[in-house]
């Protein structure tokens, strides 16, 4: 019985209870122990509901002890990053960088040749002037020349005016030259399939030697 | 914690929220903190004698407990009574020292010293003086079970499962109870 009465003291007052609850209550307990009852029921219950909370400190203790069961650093990476967030930040930079180094490095390489690459001159000759001896040399409209011509007594002179005469075609033209080898010459002079070398194929040999 | 993750975890029940923190997910142990860390605070408060910090580490103990024996929860329980019981079985563990007990006694005599001239809250004073009297004064078992129906709402079924005891021992207790409150406030009626 008392189970039933507990029950019936919580949800309400005498008066509200049914005429079977009020003689079952009554075989027990009398109206005025009921509602004494029911007064220490809800004394108990404000004893009980005192507005008291935890400090701050205790949930920020807490975050730390499972930070350190789980190893995250709270306090430095506060907020989680799923690691394929990262990586599509990190990859597609890292492409862009390897394209950026690899283009420079084939300017700086592409510069490297144009700078070596002195030989190659983008002249249009007009017209061979003379094969002296072992020199070449070509008229250029634009540029008036004087070249000396050999004396075939004088050998020193002769090579004199051969060295004055490249050191004239070179200011002149202001292009690389040298002399002529043999093998230049003979490259140069050997027909192919048997034909002889027309003037421009003999032109084109002989700039590609003396330069 | 990202809004969608703490958006995705609101609707959980506390069981599945502890069983989100046996796998790390530390947005369920701040959400299941946020559910329960008032009740079990003021269920501390009360069975340690009023004593706030010594509540606030029982509190802090209580969820340390649960973050490491979150994988001991069954399925089959239900996540209030076990914390509960954790809660409980702490209590009790701190009621055995006897050294406590008797500083929780002067604790009390020292409160009432103190609440005399209170007139203001006379009222409530008077009550809770008598209350926290009859508290200090009943057994173990009679306390947990006026807390845990008072203060904490729990059912017969609950609290009889936290401190292992028949339903019906409990809804006796609770009569018994009640009618020593209600002649502790006969006997002592308001000034």
């Amino acid at each position: 019985m008392p189970m039933q009465i507990l029950e019936l003291i919580e949800r309400s007052n005498f008066n509200q209870l049914s005429d079977i609850d009020r003689k079952s209550v009554l075989e027990h307990i009398s109206e005025s122990e009921y509602e004494e009852l029911r007064e220490a029921y809800h004394n108990g219950r404000s004893y009980f509901d005192e507005d008291v909370e935890p400090s701050a400190h205790v949930q920020s203790n807490l975050s730390r002890a499972f930070a350190e069961k789980h190893n995250k650093p709270t306090s430095v990476l506060k907020y989680r990053i799923e690691i394929w967030k990262i990586a599509a930040v990190l990859i597609p930079l890292l492409f862009a960088g390897l394209w950026t180094l690899n283009y420079r490095m084939s300017a700086q390489q592409i510069a490297g040749i144009v700078v070596h690459d002195t030989i190659v001159v983008q002249q249009k000759i007009k017209e061979v002037q003379h094969i002296l001896d072992t020199v070449i040399a070509w008229k250029e409209p634009a540029v008036k020349k004087t070249i000396h011509q050999p004396s075939a007594t004088n050998i020193i002179a002769s090579n004199n005016i051969q060295d004055t005469n490249l050191r004239q075609v070179q200011q002149m033209l202001d292009i690389g030259i040298r002399t002529l080898q043999p093998e230049d010459l003979n490259r140069s002079l050997v027909p192919k399939n048997g034909k002889s070398m027309d003037e421009d194929e003999l032109l084109k040999h002989f700039s590609f030697a003396g330069i | 914690m990202s809004i969608f993750q703490r958006k995705n975890i609101v609707a959980y029940s506390d069981e599945q929220l502890i069983k989100e923190i046996e796998c790390g997910n530390e947005a369920a142990f701040n959400l299941l903190y946020e559910r329960y860390s008032n009740k079990l605070f003021r269920y501390f408060f009360r069975l340690l004698g009023n004593d706030r910090a010594k509540a606030e580490d029982f509190l802090q103990e209580l969820f340390i407990k649960v973050l490491n024996n979150a994988h001991t929860f069954s399925s089959t329980q239900k996540a209030s009574t076990w914390l509960y019981t954790i809660a409980t079985n702490m209590c009790k563990n701190e009621w055995r020292n006897t050294e406590n007990r008797q500083r929780l006694m002067r604790q009390f005599e020292a409160w009432e010293h103190q609440s005399k001239n209170a007139l203001d809250k006379l009222q409530s004073q008077h009550l809770a003086r008598i209350l926290d009297k009859m508290m200090s004064q009943l057994e173990e078992e009679e306390r947990l079970v006026l807390q845990l129906r008072f203060q904490q709402e729990l059912s017969i079924k609950e609290i009889a499962a936290i401190i292992n005891i028949p339903e019906g021992t409990v809804k006796s207790k609770l009569f018994y109870l009640l009618k020593r409150i209600a002649k502790q406030l006969k006997t002592n009626p308001m000034l």
